[in-house]
């Protein structure tokens, strides 16, 4: 149930960014926004917080996005903010990310890593992705500082896991 | 009924024996007075014998007629009789008593003293005979009451005996038991220990290993500078497009 709401969100979000002609730049904003969500969980609770009227915390996520995200993703972030979805926002997000990439026929990989990935590494991390599955690759890139190193990818159930947090484990399980 | 039959025999032949001797001697003692008076001259003779016997101044030869005439009254007439040879008619009236009685005591006093006798003599043999059988069935009842109380004490022993074996198989069995037990808490005891020193070095080799992993935690930390990231990164990379 929760699953087909957020689908719902999703793609009734998709469909006024087409309308506005800003698909594709409200994806990529909602990746970085949902990346946000998911890694800060002060944010997540201030923008859950039923406690404060969705008018504050409407200009909270307006003042956070301002001058950073576009017009029309600005307007539906504070859109489900105000329909009380506020805690889905994380994965209305992803699923609008993964629609997306799913409609050019892409698969999306998240990839969590300490440090961010610059352009170069990014490009080359999906181009082996896309060779070691043989499905053109859209990455999502998720900055986890309990990675502590490395990468961790995750395509659909399939992960790849090269992280220095797991070696330690690994390590740890040694003994 | 029965003694008023038995006792009328006897009551007549009594009457008839009491009645009958009087008769006799009176007619004994007076016949022979009135003879020897007769004998003597009549009673006027007998008379003037007395008054002459009596009178003062009598002769001898009058006192020697009257004592005379009373020695011969006397001797003769009022004498008694003897006493082992009795008078005719008693005999005759005592005899004819004793028929009588002795016919009757044969018609009616003999049968039934002799049925008297014979239902007594019955009834004390049935006494007898049933004194007899109680005696016998007492002491049956004795023999039977002695096997019973042997058997009871012969079962009381069996019951003693069996509650005796059965104590020492309990016994036994409580000793095995125990031993059992407490080779089993042994076991278990042994079990819990190995089981907790088993734990406490399960636990101390995790203390020990989260001690080591987060001093190298804390170490690669330390030394994953923008270099490190980046090396790892294109290693990273690089295995992916291995495969």
């Amino acid at each position: 149930m929760a699953d087909d709401l957020i689908t719902s969100y999703a793609r009734s979000l998709i469909g006024v960014a087409e309308a506005e002609g800003a698909v594709s730049v409200m994806e990529r904003e909602m990746a970085q926004i949902a990346a946000a969500f998911n890694a800060s969980e002060e944010l997540r609770a201030a923008l859950a917080d039923a406690t404060l009227p969705a008018s504050r915390r409407q200009q909270v996520a307006e003042d956070l996005l301002g001058g950073q995200a576009s017009r029309v993703t600005t307007a539906l972030v504070s859109m489900v903010i105000a329909s009380g979805r506020a805690g889905e926002l994380g994965a209305i997000a992803d699923r609008i990310v993964q629609m997306g990439a799913e409609q050019r026929g892409h698969v999306v990989a998240e990839v969590r890593t300490a440090v961010a990935l610059d352009a170069d590494q990014q490009q080359r991390l999906a181009s082996a992705l896309s060779k070691a599955t043989g499905k053109d690759i859209e990455l999502k890139v998720v900055i986890d500082p309990s990675v502590l190193g490395g990468v961790v990818t995750q395509i659909g159930d399939q992960i790849i896991d090269g992280s220095v947090r797991t070696r330690l484990h690994q390590l740890r399980e040694a003994f | 009924m029965r003694p008023a039959r038995i006792a009328a025999p006897f009551v007549c032949a009594g009457a008839l024996f009491f009645l009958a001797q009087p008769a006799g001697a009176a007619e004994s003692i007076g016949s022979c007075v009135v003879e020897k008076i007769e004998e003597i001259g009549g009673p006027e003779e007998l008379e003037t014998i007395v008054e002459a016997g009596h009178a003062e101044g009598a002769s001898a030869e009058a006192e020697e007629a009257l004592v005379e005439v009373e020695d011969k009254l006397e001797k003769e007439c009022i004498e008694a009789p003897s006493l082992i040879i009795p008078e005719l008619n008693e005999v005759i009236w005592g005899g004819g008593a004793f028929l009588v009685l002795l016919a009757a005591m044969i018609k009616w006093g003999f049968p039934l003293v002799r049925n008297t006798m014979e239902a007594r003599t019955e009834r004390i043999r049935t006494d007898l005979q049933a004194a007899q059988a109680a005696r016998v069935e007492a002491e049956n009842n004795q023999k039977q009451l002695a096997a019973e109380l042997a058997e009871s004490k012969a079962n009381a022993a069996k019951i003693v005996e069996q509650a005796r074996q059965e104590a020492l198989v309990l016994s036994a069995n409580m000793q095995v038991k125990a031993e059992a037990d407490i080779a089993e808490m042994r076991q278990r005891a042994a079990g819990e220990i190995e089981s907790a020193r088993s734990r406490a070095l399960a636990d101390l080799q995790a203390d020990v290993a989260d001690i080591v992993v987060g001093a190298a935690s804390r170490v690669v930390e330390r030394n994953l500078d923008v270099n490190s990231q980046r090396q790892l990164i294109d290693e990273y990379i690089a295995s992916v497009g291995r495969q």
